[in-house]
C-alpha cells in the first residue's frame, strides 16, 4: 500500500535536483568552484606576467650575452655582483627618482590648476575640458616625436618663445645641454601625464558638497582660505592616490626618453628602465639587462604596495570624507 | 542683534524673474519664520540675505546698512544649513571654532568660547568628535553651536530641522525657541513646515511663486487668512473649503449643501464664493437636529489626543477634527454643525477673502 503522507524530507529527495545545485555539490569544500572560476584570469596573467618575470628571474641568473658566445646558462650572482659595483646604476636610480618627482609633481600640479579652472560651470567649459584631457588621448610616439621638433636649437618652436623673455638671444640646445636635457624630458613627460591628474583631481573637487565653501564664506573664509581649509584636506586622498599612480606611470616612462635621447647625452638622461633596455638590447647583456629588470621591478612593486595598502586600507575603514 | 530690511528685492535669470518685489522688515531680537511650499523662493531669499545668490534690484540692509554689494562673510551673520554644512575633516571643536580661527582671536578666548557654546547645546562631550561619529541631532546642534560662537548681527536657518525624524524635531524646535529667546539675536528661518512655522515664530512670512501671500503673527494668520492659499496652508489638518454661491438662505454649495451664514454676510447676495471652515470648528452632533447638515461617516482617524472624522455630505468631503475620543462608525450618518463665529469666505475668481460687512466697516 502507498502511505498516505510522505515525510516532507522524504519528497524533497525524491525529486531530482536542478543542473546547478549538483554541479556545485562537485565542489562541494567550499573552495573548489570560486578557483574554476578565477581560473581563466589567473591562466591568463600566469602566462603573460607570471612567465615573464620568471624567465627574467632566471636570465638574471645566468650569463647570456650575444655578443659572447662563450657565455652559458651556468648559475651565477654575477649580474647582480656587477649591478651593485657600478656606479652608473646607482645614478641611473637617482635620474629614474628625480624624473619621476619632477614629472609627477609636475603633473599633479598642472592637472590641480587644470581642475581648479574648470570646476565650476561657464560658457565653453566642456571644451576646456576636452581641451585638458587631449594630451592623453595622442599616442605618446607622435607627441613625442613633435616634441622633438618643437626642442629643435635652430628651427624648434621652443627657442623662438623662451627669446620672447627679455636677456635670452642664443639658442638653447634643449636635448644637448646638460643642464637643460632632463627638465626638457620633464616636461614632455608632465604633458602627457598632467590629463591623468585632471581628471582625477576634478572627479575629487567635484565630490566636495558646495554647501562647505558656502559656510565658510559664511564663516569668513576668503578664497585663499577656503582652498587651504577646504579644498586641500577634502582632497588630500584624491592626491595621494594620483601622485602614486602617476609614480608608477613616470617610473617605467620610456617612450619620451628613449625617442627624445636614448639616455643621453653622456648617460645624463639615462633612468633605470632605459639603461635595463639599453643593457638588454644595445649593448645584447641579455642577462645584466633582466638583472636591471628585476632592480625596476622591485621599485614598481613598493610603489604599488604603497597605493594597495593606501586604497585598501580607506575600503576597510569606509569612505573617511564623510 | 540688528534689524533687516528687505525692500523691492528681485530675482531674475534672464527674462524668468523669480522673485518678484520682496518687501520685509524684521525688527531687531525678531525670529521671522519664512513658509511656503517646496519652489515658493524661500530659501532663495535667504541665501539672497546670506549674500550666497545675488539679487538682480532692490535693496537688503542689515542694521542700517546696505549689504547687497558685500561677501557672506562681511555681513556679520551666521547660518545654519539643511543639510549642516559641517567640515568633515575636522572635529566638532574645529568646526566650532573655525569663524574665530580666521577672525585670529586668542586661543584662550576661543577656548572659552566654544566651551560656552558647547555647555548650552549640550556638546561637551562632543569636542573631539568628527561630524561622521555623531547622529543627526547632534550634528544639527554641532551646526548651531558653529554659529552661535560668533556672536553673529543675525541668524539664518535653512531648513535645519529637515532631515531629522519626528521626535528629535519637536524638541530640537524647542530648544532653537529656547535659544533665541536666551540670545534675543534677529533670526530668520526658513521651513516648509506650517507647525514648525506658527510654534517658532514671533512673525510668519507666507510666501509663494516668489511673492508675499500674508505677512503677519502666527495666529492673526491662522484667524484672518488674507487668500484660499494661506487658509488652506496654515493649519493641519487643512481647511475645508466648499465651493458655491451666497443666496438668500445664506450659502449654497455646487451640490446643494446649505450653511447659514451670519448677518454680516448679507450684502453678497449672489456671489460665487468658496466656505472656509477649518476642521475643529465643526462638531458632529445628532443628525436629528434642524440647524445640522447631514453627512455620512467616510473615514474615522483617530491619533489619541484628537479624532478625525472624514463626513461626505452630497459630493462635499469634510473633515472634522474633535478633541477626544469619538464615538461614531464608519457609514453612520451624523448631523455636522459649523462654528458661526468661524466661518471664511474667499471670492471664487480672485481667491481673497472676503471680510464680513461690519469687519470691512471697522477697517475703514
Amino acid at each position: 500500500m502507498v502511505p498516505r503522507s510522505i515525510p516532507l524530507d522524504a519528497r524533497h529527495e525524491a525529486r531530482p535536483k536542478p543542473a546547478l545545485v549538483r554541479f556545485r555539490e562537485l565542489f562541494s569544500d567550499g573552495m573548489g568552484f570560486p578557483a574554476l572560476m578565477v581560473a581563466p584570469a589567473l591562466l591568463t596573467l600566469a602566462v603573460v606576467i607570471g612567465f615573464p618575470i620568471v624567465k627574467g628571474l632566471i636570465l638574471s641568473f645566468q650569463m647570456i650575452k650575444l655578443t659572447s658566445p662563450a657565455t652559458g646558462g651556468d648559475f651565477t650572482l654575477y649580474n647582480y655582483v656587477k649591478m651593485f659595483s657600478d656606479k652608473n646604476v646607482l645614478a641611473s636610480v637617482w635620474r629614474s627618482c628625480v624624473y619621476m618627482s619632477g614629472s609627477v609633481l609636475g603633473a599633479t600640479f598642472v592637472g590641480l590648476i587644470a581642475a581648479l579652472l574648470t570646476r565650476r560651470a561657464f560658457m565653453g567649459r566642456s571644451l576646456f575640458r576636452t581641451f585638458f584631457i587631449l594630451p592623453w588621448a595622442i599616442p605618446a610616439v607622435a607627441t613625442t616625436l613633435v616634441w622633438g621638433v618643437m626642442y629643435d636649437a635652430n628651427f624648434g618652436v621652443m627657442n623662438r618663445i623662451v627669446q620672447l623673455l627679455p636677456g635670452i638671444n642664443s639658442n638653447i640646445e634643449w636635448l644637448i645641454d646638460r643642464d637643460y636635457v632632463l627638465g626638457s624630458l620633464i616636461a614632455v613627460q608632465i604633458w602627457g601625464d598632467f590629463p591623468v591628474a585632471y581628471l582625477f583631481l576634478l572627479a575629487g573637487l567635484q565630490a566636495i558638497p558646495e554647501e562647505l565653501y558656502e559656510a565658510a564664506n559664511v564663516d569668513g573664509a576668503n578664497g585663499w582660505q577656503q582652498f587651504w581649509h577646504i579644498t586641500a584636506p577634502q582632497l588630500r586622498y584624491i592626491v595621494t592616490v594620483t601622485i602614486i599612480l602617476l609614480g608608477i606611470l613616470s617610473f617605467r616612462s620610456f617612450a619620451v626618453i628613449h625617442i627624445l635621447t636614448g639616455g643621453g647625452p653622456n648617460r645624463r638622461t639615462e633612468t633605470l628602465v632605459i639603461q635595463t633596455y639599453n643593457a638588454a638590447f644595445r649593448s645584447f647583456d641579455f642577462s645584466y639587462g633582466a638583472a636591471l629588470g628585476i632592480l625596476s621591478l622591485i621599485f614598481s612593486v613598493v610603489i604599488v604596495a604603497l597605493y594597495i595598502r593606501l586604497t585598501l586600507g580607506r575600503e576597510m575603514r569606509g569612505a573617511a570624507a564623510t | 542683534m540688528a534689524e533687516v530690511n528687505i525692500s523691492n528685492v528681485r530675482k531674475a535669470y534672464g527674462s524668468l524673474e523669480i522673485m518678484h518685489g520682496i518687501d520685509i522688515d524684521v525688527a531687531a531680537g525678531e525670529f521671522v519664520v519664512l513658509v511656503g511650499p517646496s519652489g515658493c523662493g524661500k530659501s532663495t531669499l535667504l541665501r539672497m540675505i546670506a549674500g550666497l545668490e545675488d539679487i538682480s534690484s532692490g535693496t537688503i540692509s542689515i542694521a542700517g546698512r546696505v549689504v547687497n554689494d558685500l561677501q557672506p562673510r562681511d555681513r556679520d551673520i551666521a547660518m545654519v544649513f539643511q543639510n549642516y554644512a559641517l567640515y568633515p575633516h575636522m572635529t566638532v571643536a574645529e568646526n566650532m571654532s573655525f569663524s574665530l580661527r580666521l577672525q585670529r582671536l586668542g586661543q584662550e578666548q576661543i577656548r572659552e568660547r566654544v566651551a560656552r557654546a558647547a555647555d548650552i547645546l549640550d556638546l561637551s562631550q562632543l569636542l573631539e568628535r568628527y561630524p561622521r561619529q555623531l547622529s543627526g541631532g547632534q550634528r544639527q546642534r554641532v551646526a548651531m553651536g558653529r554659529a552661535i560662537v560668533r556672536n553673529p548681527q543675525v541668524f539664518l536657518f535653512d531648513e535645519p530641522l529637515s532631515n531629522l525624524d519626528a521626535e528629535l524635531r519637536v524638541s530640537m524646535r524647542a530648544q532653537i525657541k529656547e535659544l533665541h529667546q536666551r540670545l534675543g539675536t534677529t533670526m530668520i528661518y526658513v521651513t516648509h513646515d506650517q507647525i514648525e512655522a506658527m510654534t517658532m515664530a514671533d512673525k510668519i512670512v507666507v510666501m509663494r511663486g516668489g511673492r508675499i501671500e500674508q505677512m503677519g503673527c502666527p495666529l492673526d494668520l491662522y484667524d484672518n487668512p488674507a487668500n484660499r492659499f494661506v487658509a488652506g496652508f496654515l493649519g493641519s489638518p487643512a481647511m475645508n473649503f466648499l465651493a458655491g454661491s451666497v443666496d438668500g438662505d445664506g450659502f449654497t454649495s455646487k451640490s446643494g449643501v446649505k450653511v447659514a451664514l451670519p448677518a454680516n454676510y448679507g450684502a453678497m447676495q449672489g456671489r460665487q464664493v468658496l466656505l472656509g471652515v477649518r476642521p475643529e470648528h465643526i462638531e458632529i452632533v445628532s443628525k436629528d437636529r434642524p440647524d445640522a447638515i447631514v453627512a455620512n461617516v467616510a473615514l474615522i482617524e483617530p491619533t489619541g489626543l484628537d479624532t478625525l472624522v472624514v463626513a461626505r455630505a452630497g459630493q462635499e468631503e469634510v473633515t472634522v477634527s474633535y478633541r477626544g475620543r469619538m464615538d461614531v462608525r464608519v457609514g453612520e450618518t451624523v448631523g455636522l454643525l459649523r462654528d458661526p463665529g468661524h466661518l471664511h469666505l474667499f471670492d471664487q475668481s480672485t481667491l481673497a477673502r472676503i471680510q464680513p460687512a461690519d469687519q470691512q466697516k471697522s477697517m475703514a
